[in-house]
């Protein structure tokens, strides 16, 4: 559903993506690792185009969305959570979660309350529905932020290091709710330090260095059988923690 | 929306352009002027020009209303800075200038004089204690005068060693021989004495002898050949002569016991309820709230659509030529002082444009405010944490959706404050109106002491009535930024 060719990012003189090549198939939960500044979080933030790509191509259910005017169309299908879950601070927890959709239109205020009272009540969130966000804690915070993006029905989900900002005992309630999604048949890219996570979490696991793509398979062949030179003393550094 | 409207089509900036055109058009077009004969002078010159009852009196004025009468035309007295009437006749704002005005080669070039109605002396007016006796003793001594009177030019070319200050007002060169800042005071004989106190004495020598004449715009010969006609019956029926007596010895027409012998009841009931000087107070309060009101309104729709348009360019690159125009507006802005913004609004883009000066005075300080606005909302902007607007583009929303709805309420509570402070400034920036004769609260307080000869008691009521507005605009600010925590937080 989503091909990434040759696709390339700079900053200024600074090249930070020289060429990645991803294919993403409908189910496909995919774990990108890689050292601080390989280029992770900008690959996914070129993904919906809240960065533009320098050059290459994203063909999203086969169209090429680089230089796609409807960017609002697109970003409804490919949702995304942040590092600092990224709420809007001057709105409660419902409207947080409703906003997207009713000005959209694709929803009334009252469905899209409604349908925002469902998800959190799944997430047993339900009472802080009037808080603000400064008045939830990281974890209850992420999954909002999660609910948000579900109930744009989208059809994929980038998540940007979804549990580094969480204190260590929060981490779980996001994963879990991540763990729900995944087996609802969510497609998910995910960019993450959390290596134990990633590997039991994905089906397919991406190593980056140095804005390439140095090694993917599936979990097992990564972290098990690891070929490449930089991935074995990265996973080396990573379990000498 | 706004946003739509900017962002819309391509032919955005003609219909921005065709907006901003027709403010200055809207505005003018309200009044074509006629039928009045506008006088410009200085009124803190008596027995020339001063005013009483709430009105601008004096030997010139006297003169001016029978030029009227013979052009059947409503006299109209203007009160502006000295050294602004000859922009007001070049102008055209003002028919005519009258305000004891000495004729020098030098004015000549600017306007036509009409023929001399008044010989003025200048003289020297020193302590009884002082040493000087005569002009010519004068070396390096510190003289006082007023800004680009005869005395002033005078001196300048004349005395080279001496030290010239030169005040914007005649009461405050006398203040200064009062205080001793200065060894004389170098003016007009005739108001001289009305300003002198007790130990001050004017020397029987004059420093020079020149002659008053009214300014006319050069070329305005029909209006000229009037004044010089009814300058000529009047001289020869001694009229002038006659005003001239009357309006002298103000101070004892008035009873006015001397300064420094005066209680501060005295002083209070001389500077506020005597012959209803509260009214100038009143007056000029009303004007400078109704100036600082008006230009931080001006100023907030000015500065929102400037830092919009620079917000819209530097999200989506989209409106380059008006973002450029919208960085320079607020360079030129900043770069320059208000009060030379003010006498350009006034002095050449309204030239020869019978506006309300009040008008003048909103539009121009709100022109001004509008960059400094501009700034606080790009700084408010700019405060709300950029992962938020982030998440909004990446739900699917529209760059307009994430302004109004994310963005600007969130700013809000760091621009209200801000603005708070800038309307704040305003009504003390308010204050240079006076410049181009706005009678605000500065301008009362100089109406007053022009009367009392006493800048001391009505400078300090100016003073408190500015703190006392400070303070509850303050209190205001405070209440509406503990109001803004918590709501939302």
């Amino acid at each position: 559903m989503l091909e990434i060719k040759n696709l390339k990012k700079n900053f200024a003189e600074k090249k930070v993506l020289k060429g990645i090549n991803i294919n993403v198939n409908k189910g496909d939960v995919i774990g990108i690792i890689g050292p601080s500044g390989c280029g992770k979080s900008t690959l996914l933030k070129c993904i919906n185009l809240l960065e533009k790509p320098t050059s290459g191509h994203i063909i999203f259910q086969g169209d090429d969305i680089v230089d796609n005017n409807d960017l609002e169309i697109l970003r409804q299908k490919i949702g995304m959570v942040f590092q600092q879950f990224n709420l809007f601070e001057n709105m409660t927890v419902l409207e947080n979660i409703i906003l997207a959709p009713t000005l959209l239109k694709l929803m009334s205020r009252e469905e899209a309350k409604k349908e925002a009272l469902i998800l959190l009540d799944k997430i047993n969130l339900k009472d802080k529905a009037n808080n603000y966000p400064s008045e939830l804690s990281g974890g209850q915070k992420q999954r909002v932020a999660i609910v948000r993006t579900l109930i744009m029905k989208c059809e994929i989900i980038l998540f940007d290091e979804p549990t580094s900002a969480l204190d260590p005992e929060m981490i779980c309630e996001v994963t879990n709710l991540m763990r729900k999604i995944r087996d609802e048949g969510m497609t998910m890219i995910i960019v993450s330090h959390e290596i134990n996570f990633i590997k039991n979490f994905c089906n397919k696991v991406i190593f980056m260095s140095d804005g390439y793509i140095v090694e993917e398979g599936t979990s097992k062949e990564i972290f098990e059988h690891p070929k490449d030179e930089r991935l074995k003393s990265f996973l080396s550094k990573i379990n000498s923690i | 929306m706004l946003f739509h409207f900017l962002l819309g089509c391509d032919d955005v900036k003609k219909k921005l352009l065709v907006l901003l055109l027709l403010i200055p058009l809207l505005i003018s077009g309200c009044s074509i002027k006629k039928e009045k004969l506008i006088l410009a002078t200085e009124a803190g010159f008596a027995p020339y020009e001063y005013y009483e009852n709430g009105e601008i009196v004096g030997v010139d004025i006297d003169i001016a209303k029978e030029i009227a009468n013979r052009l059947n035309k409503d006299l109209v007295v203007k009160d502006v800075a000295f050294d602004s009437i000859i922009s007001e006749v070049k102008t055209e704002k003002s028919d005519f200038g009258a305000a004891g005005i000495s004729y020098t080669e030098e004015r000549a070039k600017e306007v036509d004089f009409s023929i001399d109605y008044m010989e003025s002396k200048q003289v020297l007016i020193v302590k009884d204690s002082s040493m000087i006796t005569s002009p010519k003793q004068l070396k390096r001594e510190r003289v006082a005068v007023q800004l680009g009177s005869v005395a002033d030019s005078y001196l300048t070319e004349e005395y080279p060693y001496l030290t010239i200050i030169r005040e914007k007002k005649f009461l405050a060169a006398i203040q200064d021989l009062i205080d001793d800042k200065v060894d004389a005071v170098a003016m007009d004989e005739i108001p001289a004495k009305e300003l002198i106190k007790s130990d001050m004495k004017i020397l029987g020598e004059a420093l020079v002898v020149d002659h008053y004449g009214m300014i006319v715009k050069k070329g305005n010969k029909e209006l000229l050949d009037n004044i010089n006609e009814v300058i000529k019956n009047m001289q020869k029926e001694g009229k002038i002569d006659e005003i001239l007596l009357t309006h002298m010895g103000l101070k004892e027409k008035q009873n006015i016991p001397d300064r420094n012998n005066q209680s501060i009841t005295e002083k209070f009931y001389y500077s506020i309820i005597y012959d209803g000087r509260y009214k100038y107070i009143i007056e000029g309060l009303k004007n400078t709230l109704l100036i600082a009101l008006g230009a931080v309104l001006l100023g907030v729709l000015l500065g929102g659509i400037t830092a919009i348009i620079r917000n819209i360019n530097e999200n989506t690159n989209k409106l380059k030529i008006l973002s450029t125009l919208a960085k320079t507006y607020v360079t030129v802005i900043r770069g320059t002082p208000s009060i030379l913004q003010l006498m350009i609004v006034y002095y050449v883009i309204f030239k020869a444009v019978d506006i309300n000066i009040v008008l003048v005075g909103i539009l121009s300080f709100g022109i001004n405010s509008g960059a400094y606005v501009a700034e606080i909302i790009r700084a408010g902007i700019n405060s709300v944490d950029k992962g938020q607007i982030d998440a909004g583009y990446a739900l699917g929303l529209h760059y307009d959706h994430i302004m109004g709805k994310i963005v600007l309420p969130s700013a809000i509570k760091n621009i209200l404050p801000a603005l708070g402070n800038e309307f704040i400034t305003l009504v003390k920036e308010t204050s240079v109106g006076a410049y181009i004769g706005i009678v605000e609260l500065t301008k009362a307080s100089d109406i007053i002491a022009s009367r009392t000869y006493d800048y001391f008691f009505p400078l300090i009521i100016i003073a408190l009535i500015y703190l006392l507005i400070t303070l509850v605009l303050t209190k205001l600010i405070s209440i509406m930024e503990v109001k803004l925590k918590h709501a939302r937080n």
